[in-house]
C-alpha cells in the first residue's frame, strides 16, 4: 500500500469527523438565555432551569388574560375563567439569569403528565417566543411578584418527570 | 455453511419469541416524561439493534483496515457484507427510535444530537454501498470503498458520544445504568443484547460466503419456513396489542389507593370510575418509590374489567423489527441457495 491510500483515508476520517461533529452539535437545544435581546416573534427550542415558584394561589395575566394560578413548586397550573382543564406554567432561568414563563399552550397537560407531574430541575421546550407578550405574576391581594417575557410551549420534549432512575413495573399476569 | 445457516435461523425463531415475551412481560420504567409508560417496552427492540449494528459496522471496520494493510482483497466481501446488514439495523433502528420518540418525545423526528447521528451515520454507510457499485474497476472498487468505508465508520462513536456533545434527549448510559443492572430487566434485555447482534453477525457471515460463491444448493423445505414463522411471530404480537385499541380507551390521570388497591381513577375523558371493593392493580409494583400510583399515565380499556393498554408504537416497532429481520433472512437464503 503505498503513501497515497492512507492519506485519501486520513483525508477522508477528517472530512467525515468534522461533518458529523459540527452536525450533531448543531443539534444542541439553546440555553434560555439566547432568547435575551431577540426583538421578533420566533419558534424556539430552548432549555432552562426550572425556579421554584412556591406553592399557594397567585394570579397570572398574560396579554391582559387573567388565570387563577396555582403554583406547585416548579410548576404551575393555570386555569382561564370558567374552565376546569389547566394548563402548565413553568419559570425557566438561562445560564446567565434570563428568566422567562414558559406556557403550556394546549389544554392536555394533565391528560399527558397527570394531575401530579414530578418535574425535573431541568425542562426543555419546544414553542414560539413572542418578545411582545408580557406574562405578571400577582399575588391574590395584586401585588406584583414578577413580570416576565413568555414562550408559549407546543411540547415539552424534556423533564416532566424521571424514567430510568425510577424503580421498573410491569404488567400484572392475568 | 449448513450448520451456520441453521443457527442463524434458530437463533431469529428464538430472539422473535423473546420479543414477543418482552412486550407482553418485560419490565419498563413506572414514570417517564412523556406518553404511557409502556412506550418503554421497546427498549428491547430499539436498543439491541442498534447495538448490533454499531457492532456489525465495527466488524466491517476490522475487515476493511486488514483488506488494506494486508492487501487482502477477498476481504471486500466481509467488508461490504458486515455494511450492509449494519445500514439494514440503522435503518431498523431509526425507524423503530422515530416511532417510539413520538410517544416519548411527542412527535417522530426531534433533531436529537444521537437522531442526527444515526441518521447521518445512515446515509455514510448507503453511501458506500452506492460507492461500492458505481466503480466499474473491480480492484479500485475494493480499494476506493474500503478506503471509505474506515471513514464512514467515524459516525459510529460520534452517534454513541452525541449525548455527551450536545444537550440530548436520550438518555446518558450513566442514566440507565441502574434501570439496566436490575435482574428482572437484565433476564429479558442482556439475552437481547446478545442474540441481536449475534443475528446480524452470523447474516453479514452467511451473505459473504456466499458472495465468495460458497452455495448450499438446496436447505431443507423447513428453512424457508424460518422467515415466515419470525414475520408471523411478530405479526401475532402486534395483533395482541392492537386489539386491545378495537375497545374504546383511556390514559389514567389520577387514581385513589386505598391499601394498594385501587379505589378511583380519574380519566383522560373527565369521568371517575370508582371501585368498591377496591381491585388490585392490574400492575406491580402499584405505587412508585415516591408514592405515586404507578397507574397514573397508562392507557387502559375498562371493557371486561380493569386492563393495561400497551402503547401501539410498541406493536408498531415489533411489526417493523420482525417484518425487517424475516425479509433479511429471505434475502439470505435466496444467496446462499445459490
Amino acid at each position: 500500500m503505498g503513501f497515497r491510500a492512507p492519506l485519501m483515508v486520513l483525508l477522508f476520517v477528517a472530512l467525515m469527523a468534522g461533518v458529523g461533529y459540527a452536525a450533531i452539535y448543531s443539534s444542541n437545544y439553546d440555553d434560555v438565555s439566547k432568547l435575551r435581546g431577540v426583538e421578533a416573534r420566533i419558534r424556539a427550542i430552548v432549555r432552562g432551569d426550572t425556579i421554584d415558584m412556591g406553592v399557594g394561589k397567585l394570579i397570572l395575566e398574560v396579554d391582559g388574560k387573567t388565570f387563577r394560578l396555582e403554583a406547585r413548586g416548579l410548576y404551575g397550573l393555570a386555569y382561564q375563567p370558567g374552565s376546569d382543564k389547566p394548563t402548565a406554567v413553568f419559570l425557566l432561568r438561562g445560564n446567565d439569569g434570563f428568566e422567562v414563563l414558559a406556557i403550556y399552550n394546549k389544554d392536555d397537560f394533565v391528560e399527558k403528565y397527570g394531575t401530579n407531574p414530578v418535574v425535573d430541575p431541568e425542562v426543555v421546550v419546544d414553542g414560539v417566543y413572542d418578545p411582545a407578550s408580557k406574562a405578571i405574576i400577582k399575588t391574590p391581594g395584586g401585588e406584583i411578584v414578577g413580570e416576565y417575557n413568555v414562550v408559549f410551549i407546543d411540547r415539552i420534549l424534556k423533564g416532566c418527570h424521571r424514567a430510568y432512575s425510577e424503580e421498573p413495573g410491569k404488567i400484572r399476569d392475568a | 455453511m449448513k450448520r451456520l445457516v441453521a443457527l442463524l435461523l434458530a437463533l431469529a425463531v428464538a430472539d422473535a419469541l423473546l420479543t414477543l415475551y418482552a412486550i407482553a412481560r418485560g419490565p419498563f420504567p413506572l414514570q417517564v416524561p412523556v406518553g404511557p409508560p409502556t412506550a418503554y417496552l421497546s427498549i428491547y427492540i430499539h436498543v439491541p439493534i442498534a447495538w448490533a449494528s454499531y457492532i456489525l459496522f465495527t466488524a466491517s471496520l476490522v475487515s476493511a483496515i486488514l483488506l488494506l494493510s494486508r492487501g487482502r482483497m477477498d476481504l471486500d466481501r466481509y467488508v461490504y457484507s458486515f455494511a450492509l446488514v449494519g445500514l439494514v439495523f440503522a435503518g431498523l433502528t431509526l425507524l423503530t427510535g422515530s416511532i417510539w420518540a413520538k410517544d416519548s418525545w411527542g412527535s417522530y423526528w426531534n433533531w436529537d444530537p444521537r437522531q442526527t447521528g444515526v441518521l447521518l451515520l445512515f446515509i455514510a454507510y448507503a453511501a458506500y454501498i452506492a460507492l461500492r457499485h458505481s466503480i466499474s474497476d473491480p480492484e479500485r472498487a475494493v480499494r476506493v470503498s474500503a478506503s471509505y468505508s474506515i471513514a464512514a465508520y467515524v459516525m459510529v462513536p460520534l452517534s454513541f458520544i452525541a449525548v455527551r456533545i450536545a444537550e440530548s434527549l436520550h438518555p446518558t448510559p450513566e442514566d440507565t445504568r441502574v434501570f439496566f443492572s436490575r435482574p428482572e430487566v437484565l433476564q429479558i434485555f442482556g439475552v437481547k443484547a446478545l442474540l441481536v447482534p449475534a443475528i446480524g453477525f452470523l447474516a453479514s457471515i452467511a451473505l459473504a460466503r456466499a458472495r465468495g460463491g460458497r452455495s448450499l444448493g438446496g436447505l431443507p423445505p423447513a428453512a424457508y419456513l424460518a422467515p415466515l414463522a419470525v414475520a408471523a411471530i411478530g405479526v401475532a404480537g402486534a395483533a395482541q396489542i392492537l386489539v386491545d385499541y378495537t375497545s374504546p380507551t383511556f390514559v389514567v390521570v389520577n387514581a385513589t389507593l386505598v391499601g394498594g388497591r385501587i379505589a378511583e381513577l380519574t380519566l383522560s375523558d373527565g369521568s371517575r370510575m370508582s371501585f368498591n371493593p377496591p381491585m388490585d392493580p392490574p400492575l406491580e409494583p402499584p405505587v412508585t418509590s415516591e408514592g405515586r400510583p404507578s397507574i397514573v399515565s397508562h392507557i387502559v380499556s375498562l371493557d371486561g374489567g380493569l386492563e393495561i393498554v400497551v402503547s401501539w408504537t410498541v406493536a408498531a416497532n415489533t411489526l417493523i423489527y420482525s417484518l425487517g429481520v424475516a425479509l433479511l433472512l429471505a434475502g439470505i437464503l435466496r444467496r446462499v441457495r445459490g
